[in-house]
This record gives C-alpha cells, structure tokens and sequence, in this order.
C-alpha cells in the first residue's frame, strides 16, 4: 500500500480507533498503542473493502479484540492490579456523564461509546464485540442500568 | 444531563501528532499487546522503504499468524501452491494469539526453530512457529512439511497416527512456508484439535517433537529429510471464552443438522441424512442401458453471502449422535446455511439440485 494511501486512511479513522480504544482502556498510552496496532494490522492486511461502513466495522472490530488482548495478557494480568489501573485513568474533562460512563467495567464502556457515540445498532454491536445479540442487548442494558443508579433519573438515555 | 455530554467529551479527544508519524513511517512503533510478565522492553519495529514510494510493513512488527493469511494462494517459484489445502482463517487466528509465556528454540545441524505465537480455546490448539534453515532450501520451494508428535496433559498425539475421537484429537497437520521477508527464513503452524477428554482448561506445558522434516512439498515425492528430530517446549494458557459452543440444531423431515462449536479456529458443524435415503436403492437408467443411483446427497455449509464453508480437514470422519460432523475454516457470519444436494440432478443452472436447506440464526 502506498503512503498517501494509507495516510489517507489513518487521517479518516484515526479519531475513531483512537475514542474506542480509549473508551476501553482509560488512559492515553494504551489507547495510542492499541490504535497503532490497529492501523499496521490494516495496512498490513490490504483488504478491499465494499464501503466505508465495512472498513470503518472492521477497523473497530479489530480495535475491540486488541483491547481485550491487551487486558487479558499475562503481562497486565500480573503487573496492573485494578486499583492501579484506575488510578491511571485519564479522563479528559469534569463531565459527569463521562466520568460515569468511564467507571462502568470495560464491555460496558465499549457497548454504551459502539451505541451512544458510533451510534451502532444492537447488532452492529453484536459483531463487533464478537457476541450474540442478546449478549450485546444485555450489556447495554445493564451499563444503562447502572448509569442510572450513578446518575439518577435526571439522565436521559 | 444525556449522553451529549458523553459525546462532547468524546468529541475532544485525538492522538497524539507523533502517533501519526509513527504509524506511516512506521518506526518505534510500541508492540504492547503481547507483552507477557517476563516481558519490559518495548518491542521496536523497523520499516523497509521499497522502490516506488511504495512501503512494506516490517515483517518483524507482525505475529506469526499474521505472516501467514493468505499463504492458501501463494505459489512458489515453480507455480505450485504454497499449501491450498491449508484452510485456516490466520486473520481470526491472529487476532486472538498470544506470545507464549515461556517457550523454548530448537535447533538441528540444518535448522532453527522457535514458537512464538499461540492461540488456545481449550478445543483447538495453533503453534506459531517461526525460524531458519541454515542452507537455501526454500529458493525454489514454498513449503515444508514433516511429522510431528505433541505431548499435551501426558497424552502423545501423533501427526501421522489414526485420526478418530480415541486417539483424543480430531485434526493435525504441521507446515513451514516460506517467509518471503527473509532469506532461508519461514512460519509455520502446528494445529491441533482436541477432544473434550483431552481439553486444555489450565495453564499447561506442551512438548513438541519435530521429525521427518523435509517432505517439501505434498505435491512432490519425498526428498532428503532435513536434519534429526527437534524438540521443544511452550507454555500455553487457554482462553476458552474464545470457544462459543451454541448447540443449534434441527430435524426436519428426516433432514437434522447442528452447530456445536464456534471458534476462531474452527466452526464444528454436523449432518445427517434422511432414512429414506440411506435405504433407497432406486437407479437411473440411461440410454445406453448403464445405471447409477437416483440419489447422491451431500450437505454443504455456507455463509450469510452465500459463500460456502471450507473444509478444514477433508480427511476427517466423524460421527456424534448420528450426525457426520466436520470442522470448517472460520467465517465471520450471523447466520449458517446447510444445504442438502443431490448431485445425480441438476437444477435449472446446471448446478447440482437443491432438496432441502435450513438456516440457523447465530444472532438468536
């Protein structure tokens, strides 16, 4: 692939895989790490693509399976206790809303930013993050659920 | 308050300019997802310019797996395939390995070799191997291949032993293909699938025996063996959250099919025919007065675009709860299509005539 190909492509999902990954891992470094990944993975891969929708789900979808190998690597398994793992948490503004979106577990984080940010359909959702449907509704219940219980009645989903 | 606000913070986040750099030349990129816990340095990759303007992507900055999707239609300076009966879906493998916690390199008086990528869903299990040969065998040859024998949780399973559920694993095969990133350089795959008996559940040490390595191409005669067995070992911890087993299945009008297990190494589906089928006996008659059974029925498996589902080992026969059960390549699909064929008929496309299909829904 040549570079402005693939310039081209880094410049139009960059701020895509970057958020999703970001909305998993909570902190800058990994975020920036898994969307390298990302981007050598695709151009590596010299897929074709029939539309931007394929590339764009392909694209998260690899960015979905990179953040959950990152935390399930023995690496992280054995060095991050949880604890430190939150407390390296970036989160970029005093937004209630995000804060609370960013406290829910990781599977939670990604199904809510896939439907409310990407605005994703139950069963884009679904592919993406490599479960049924019925999974994906249940995880995006519950997260809603518990943004509830943090926020009280006043948000509105 | 509602989730705009989510969106607006979401909205003001960017990477760094430097990533932007990094990404297109390509150099220092930070391999961080197969760290393991032995593991502090930062993994470099290295970029290679090629003529043109164009960019190769480092091979070292690749796993094993990803060095190998698409090696199916590869072909050798003599024209003949890499390996076409290699059905694996590397993409999905590749992205679900993991570097091995602990493994160890062998080596003979005519090759390196060492595992550095594993994918393990407790039911199917991939050897990533890379190395080197120490003389130039693979000039003219795309791949190599040889016996292997794989000891897991005290139980030997042998390459070129009998391929049935006793013998606790239902497919085996190992190869070495020409890594065209490096001279006399190549990756390979052990694949193994378990039984349930066999499983890998816990954290566990595999013991590999390479031997007859050498049997160059399967399209070729033997030729001289490349050097004494090499043996290793590899740590290997299953993720069996990788392994869907949905138990789909269905009966109608004697046709019954099922889904029993979706992976990235495989999905294990099975079929089975109609008694009235296994017990006709009718014939056709042609104009020459030569006769051939009215009905040859076969079941094939495709995907939601109507792809059909390759075989991963054609060679397999097994049989559960009445069903011819197979292992099929990967696809990334929300719905599976059985289709049951009567080859001895052909439809208004001259295509062998469809009798009956079902379609199971993975989404439900």
């Amino acid at each position: 692939m040549k570079q402005d190909e693939m310039a081209a492509i880094y410049d139009k999902y960059k701020n895509t895989v970057y958020r999703t990954a970001f909305a998993y891992c909570r902190n800058r470094a990994d975020a920036e790490d898994i969307m390298q990944e990302v981007f050598l993975r695709r151009f590596a891969a010299a897929k074709t693509f029939e539309d931007e929708n394929s590339e764009k789900a392909w694209l998260l979808r690899v960015t979905a399976n990179k953040c959950k190998d990152l935390f399930k690597s023995a690496w992280r398994r054995y060095n991050v206790p949880l604890e430190a793992a939150a407390s390296v948490a970036e989160i970029p503004q005093d937004n209630e809303v995000y804060h609370a979106v960013m406290a829910l577990p990781a599977d939670y984080r990604l199904a809510v930013h896939l439907f409310y940010y990407e605005g994703y359909s139950i069963a884009e959702i679904a592919r993406i993050m490599r479960k049924t449907e019925a999974a994906a509704a249940a995880v995006l219940c519950r997260a809603r659920k518990r943004l509830k219980r943090m926020l009280g009645e006043e948000l509105e989903l | 308050m509602n989730m705009d606000d989510y969106r607006r913070a979401a909205d003001s986040m960017e990477p760094s300019e430097h990533c932007r750099n990094e990404v297109l030349n390509m150099k220092n990129i930070r391999i961080t997802r197969k760290k393991n816990h032995r593991m502090t340095a930062v993994l470099i990759a290295a970029a290679v310019m090629a003529a043109g303007g164009g960019m190769l992507i480092a091979a070292d900055s690749l796993g094993t797996f990803d060095k190998l999707i698409g090696v199916q239609e590869k072909k050798d300076a003599r024209g003949f395939s890499y390996d076409k009966y290699d059905r694996n879906n590397y993409e999905a493998i590749a992205e679900n390995d993991e570097i091995p916690e602990e493994s160890l390199s062998a080596s003979n008086e005519k090759l390196s070799v060492s595992c550095d990528s594993v994918y393990c869903d407790g039911s199917s299990l991939l050897l990533g191997l890379t190395g080197e040969f120490y003389e130039n065998v693979m000039k003219d040859y795309g791949s190599v291949h040889f016996d292997c024998e794989v000891i897991v949780n005290g139980k030997t399973h042998e390459l070129r032993g009998a391929r049935d559920w006793d013998c606790g694993f239902w497919r085996f095969d190992g190869r070495l293909y020409r890594d065209e990133s490096r001279e006399n350089g190549f990756s390979g795959s052990i694949c193994l699938g378990l039984t349930e008996e066999y499983s890998i559940t816990e954290p566990t040490v595999i013991e590999v025996r390479m031997y007859n390595i050498g049997d160059l191409n399967w399209n070729e005669p033997r030729g001289s063996r490349l050097g004494d067995d090499v043996s290793f070992t590899v740590s290997v911890t299953p993720d069996t959250a990788l392994r869907r087993t949905p138990m789909l299945s269905m009966e109608q009008d004697g046709f019954s099919a099922k889904v029993y297990e979706i992976s990235p190494a495989c999905i294990m589906l099975g079929s089975s025919h109609p008694e009235w089928y296994e017990a006709n006996t009718e014939t056709i008659v042609y104009p020459d007065g030569t006769t051939s059974p009215k009905y040859s029925i076969h079941a094939g498996w495709y995907d939601e675009n109507g792809n059909p589902l390759e075989p991963l080992d054609y060679t397999m026969d097994l049989d559960r709860d009445g069903c011819h059960v197979c292992p099929y390549a990967y696809a990334d699909t929300s719905r599976l299509t059985v289709k049951w064929v009567n080859v001895q008929e052909q439809d208004e496309n001259g295509s062998p005539k469809v009798i009956y299909e079902y379609t199971f829904d993975l989404t439900e």
